[in-house]
């Protein structure tokens, strides 16, 4: 950790614009305890998505969670909660990486205590095959992937989040839909290859 | 329109979605550490004009008021300083007391604050709007990170809690607490749930240790810190996880039977826990 690093500020680039002066009331968003019970899960897997290293991520959510705390008055709950954290989260992201001086993804820790059955070593090697294709691919796909594919959210969503259009993103998700599709069929051509 | 994904695409996301899912311990845990460092930095609240402006005249007052008391010290260290003071019957005093000129706004009228922040006097209302400093600098007793914004280790936050968390327990209540203030005190103070498990940082970290352990694959060191923070911490805030952990580990370590008396002894104290399912699988494949 470094102590005299600055907290990550929230630029108004990371929040969506009103949309009309109607709009630019604030919203009260909800509190910090039940959007970390909501979203903590998904803060902690684009954290790692971001390519924070595995042994930081807990801190970074922390850190997400303490800069909403602390702009809470400042933001606006209109539009996506998903989209304005993924917003802090991206910021943190890029913080950490730097402190870290270590770009690109990072296995997320297992589960402590998780058993490994024939079932779950498959299932690692899937999840390890995916993360590898998605480390390969340049950031603005790989994370229209992620939100939309991964994640569950709607394209107009995750275009909020990106800050992109919906042709964009729908031009994103299919080029990334087609790179990992073809990183699985090598896969499978090398498992199948004689030795 | 988005096209559903083909099946060994969808069957990777599946994994991926399985495989990368914080435990509750790490939730919990990060919780407690959000909860640390938010009570130790106050919400930043919307600067105003007014409030700008009473701030300023505020602060102009205390610098005021603390030259006046420094030059009066100043004066009351010097020799022949009793010339700064009246007597208080007009004349010499025979005991050498000093009293204070009423309406002398100089006077220096008792000691000062070694800490300005531990002053009862009523805020007024105006100040209460005011906006709260969110980083004060070298706070003795402030949690980590509450002053450079910068994240605290769970060890540094342990360290935090073993000084007794100084400033939240030498500021008394003056009726400026944030909303929600006391949901996140009923959330770190033992005192303030009764009934509940407690929780501290040094427990926190204590647990962290030993998942620290078990990720790292040294499953000796995990279990011998499980059972420590079981005999430390009985009935504890992480016990459930711990429980499940231990049986986990028990079970990577081969000592089959362990294992399986660990996770049954554990299903059947506490059937409904959410960690029932992921205790279930602990060694299951070997159960004929």
């Amino acid at each position: 950790m470094h102590p005299t690093a600055p907290v990550p500020n929230l630029s108004i680039c990371d929040l969506p614009a009103p949309a009309t002066p109607e709009d630019a009331r604030v919203s009260a968003l909800p509190g910090v305890e039940q959007l970390f019970r909501e979203h903590h899960e998904f803060v902690w897997r684009i954290l790692g998505r971001l390519g924070v290293a595995s042994e930081a991520v807990d801190d970074a959510v922390q850190d997400v969670f303490v800069v909403l705390h602390r702009r809470q008055a400042e933001l606006d709950a209109r539009g996506s909660v998903r989209a304005l954290l993924y917003g802090i989260a991206r910021r943190v992201a890029r913080r950490h990486r730097e402190r870290a001086g270590r770009p690109g993804l990072h296995a997320l820790p297992d589960p402590p205590g998780a058993p490994s059955p024939d079932e779950q070593v498959a299932r690692m090697q899937a999840a390890a095959l995916l993360r590898d294709a998605l480390d390969a691919m340049d950031e603005d796909k790989r994370m229209t992937f992620v939100l939309v594919d991964v994640e569950g959210m709607s394209v107009p969503e995750a275009a909020q989040c990106l800050g992109s259009n919906l042709n964009t993103i729908y031009s994103r998700l299919r080029a990334a839909r087609q790179l990992l599709q073809r990183a699985i069929a090598r896969h499978r051509a090398r498992d199948r290859a004689p030795t | 329109m988005i096209e559903p994904l083909d099946e060994d695409l969808r069957a990777c996301v599946e994994a991926l979605r399985a495989v990368d899912r914080p435990s509750p311990a790490a939730r919990d845990a990060t919780w407690a550490g959000v909860l640390a460092r938010t009570r130790a930095a106050p919400t930043a609240r919307p600067r105003s004009r007014v409030a700008l402006a009473v701030t300023a005249a505020a602060a102009a007052l205390a610098l005021y008021a603390g030259a006046s008391a420094t030059g009066l010290l100043r004066r009351a260290a010097a020799p022949g300083a009793q010339t700064a003071y009246r007597r208080g019957d007009g004349g010499p005093a025979r005991d050498g007391a000093i009293a204070p000129v009423p309406g002398d706004r100089s006077t220096f009228t008792g000691p000062v604050p070694e800490d300005s922040s531990d002053s009862t006097a009523p805020v007024p209302e105006d100040m209460s709007k005011a906006p709260v400093p969110e980083d004060r600098p070298d706070v003795s007793g402030a949690a980590p990170g509450a002053g450079a914004g910068w994240s605290p280790s769970f060890a540094e936050l342990a360290e935090w809690a073993a000084r007794g968390s100084g400033r939240a327990q030498r500021r008394p209540e003056r009726g400026r607490r944030r909303p929600g203030a006391a949901a996140l005190d009923a959330a770190v103070d033992p005192e303030a749930t009764p009934g509940q498990p407690s929780l501290r940082a040094e427990e926190i970290a204590s647990f962290r240790q030993a998942q620290a352990a078990l990720a790292d694959g040294r499953l000796d060191a995990a279990l011998r810190q499980l059972d420590e923070h079981g005999e430390r911490y009985p009935g504890g805030f992480f016990e459930e996880e711990r429980q499940v952990s231990r049986a986990a580990t028990l079970c990577k370590l081969g000592r089959v039977g362990d294992a399986r008396a660990a996770r049954d002894e554990f299903l059947r104290e506490r059937p409904a826990s959410h960690l029932g399912e992921r205790a279930r699988q602990i060694c299951a494949a070997k159960i004929p």
